[in-house]
């Protein structure tokens, strides 16, 4: 039941959030600080940070944009080229 | 007296006009600038040395045109034309501008020390209002020119590291305007176009051509800015007050782009290692706590748990045997005891008295009949002998 609720929690993480979580459950285990019953539901919980930090690594992705200021102060974008 | 030439005061007016302008129509002046004052986007102002001084307009369409805004104190060299005025109260003569410079080099950094002690002064360069850079953005925005290497530079250091979406807002970089425009780029940026960092760069250049960083409105637009701000002007050697007030100051536009983004392929090979270590770490961990178990186990079981059987066992036949003993002993005790009494209870018996020559007397209900009143005529008795039992009538 843990499970589902910290997966939105996790879903808002930035990258390097999730990253020191990630470390810090690695820490948990290994210094062998936590029950088995928790260790299961942290490891799970570090399978999902993991997916998390590669997700945010696959979503990026290089776009670049150059603004135009209109005459009448609206902007426009459109794809950049050096000229 | 008649030799004196004779005017009215428009043909003189004139003529003192076409001889001042005509000789000085295209001249550079030296001087400091006081009692400036700005007037629907005209300037006026006054050039002065240690002698003297001299009016000065700057017409609204010229000070777009400006490259350096002029400010009271700044040593500069004014271009334009000498022009003449003669109307209401006032008869004078001008410099009516249409570009300013600063007097060299000395005179630049003398002005950008003034501000530089102001804005310290003002906390604008205060370590502690920067603003942290964000270690992954989803968005840049650069502020820089959208010609030439600078953005180039950029687009190629953020594509090789961690590909991103990148907003460039040009703006020329130098010139009067240039200013002002960045701090349109920042605005533009802070209130209709979120980012997440701001790169504003440019390149190399001597100290005239890096004025609109030193810009004390810039200054300030930078620290008001809520997205933090990457400066990245010139060449390492070049520092600006831009750099001062900016959240991070990279030397060069390849500085900036590697601090705005970390490099992929190292988080990457992060994350595959932290997994790594999440995997074997865990199980190191059931390992260990397995041992630990087993341990347990085999100390409960073989030492603790067998031992106390052990001792309990032993404790059990001990008890048996000695519970045994004492049975024993109880019993043959008992058995002679019993005995004993056994034989006592013999002598008691009713059937060793009548042996003694004794005989008991009862009814046909086998009551004894203990009296002679009880005993009635007529009626049928027995008599218990030691050997045997006899009928009997009472007469």
């Amino acid at each position: 039941m843990k499970k589902n609720s910290t997966s939105p929690d996790i879903a808002k993480l930035s990258f390097e959030e999730a990253l020191v979580k990630l470390e810090e459950i690695v820490g948990k285990l290994e210094d062998g600080s936590i029950d088995l019953e928790s260790s299961i539901e942290e490891y799970t919980k570090g399978i999902q940070l993991k997916n998390h930090c590669e997700q945010k690594l696959k979503e990026a992705t290089l776009k670049i944009d150059q603004i135009t200021i209109n005459k009448d102060g609206t902007f426009s974008t459109k794809e950049f080229k050096n000229s | 007296m008649h030799n004196i030439p004779e005017f009215s005061v428009s043909e003189i007016t004139s003529l003192a006009k076409n001889i001042l302008e005509q000789n000085f129509e295209r001249i550079r002046v030296k001087g400091e600038v006081s009692k400036i004052k700005e007037n629907k986007g005209h300037l006026y102002f006054s050039l002065k040395d240690e002698n003297f001084v001299l009016n000065a307009i700057c017409w609204s369409t010229s000070v777009n045109f400006l490259q350096v805004f002029p400010e009271e104190g700044m040593e500069v060299i004014a271009e334009g034309k000498i022009t003449t005025y003669a109307k209401s109260s006032i008869s004078s003569y001008q410099i009516k501008v249409d570009q300013i410079e600063l007097q060299g080099e000395g005179a630049i950094l003398k002005l950008i020390e003034q501000r530089k002690k102001k804005l310290q002064a003002g906390g604008y360069f205060d370590q502690k209002s920067k603003k942290k850079i964000p270690f992954l953005p989803k968005k840049i925005g650069i502020i820089t020119s959208p010609t030439g290497a600078v953005i180039m530079d950029i687009i190629n250091r953020v594509k090789d590291r961690f590909p991103v979406n990148l907003i460039v807002y040009p703006v020329s970089v130098q010139g009067n305007k240039s200013a002002k425009e960045i701090i349109e780029g920042l605005n533009f940026f802070n209130k209709k176009y979120a980012v997440d960092t701001i790169i504003i760069a440019r390149g190399g250049g001597g100290v005239e051509d890096l004025l609109s960083f030193n810009d004390e409105n810039l200054v300030k637009a930078v620290y008001h800015s809520e997205i933090p701000v990457i400066s990245a002007i010139g060449h390492e050697t070049d520092f600006t007050l831009l750099d001062l007030v900016a959240d991070y100051r990279a030397s060069t536009p390849t500085a900036a782009a590697e601090r705005a983004v970390p490099e992929k392929k190292l988080l990457l090979e992060k994350i595959i290692f932290i997994n790594k270590q999440l995997s074997s770490s865990y199980s190191l961990y059931l390992k260990e706590l397995n041992e630990n178990l087993n341990i347990v186990m085999q100390f409960l079981n073989l030492n603790s748990l067998k031992n106390s059987i052990k001792t309990k066992e032993e404790k059990i036949r001990g008890l048996h045997k000695s519970t045994n003993q004492l049975i024993k002993n109880k019993m043959k005790y008992l058995d002679l005891n019993l005995n004993n009494t056994f034989s006592r209870f013999r002598n008691l018996d009713i059937k060793q008295v009548l042996k003694r020559g004794f005989a008991i007397i009862t009814d046909e209900n086998n009551k004894i009949i203990k009296t002679k009143n009880s005993a009635k005529k007529n009626k049928d008795i027995l008599i218990e002998f030691s050997d045997g039992i006899s009928k009997a009538k009472i007469f």
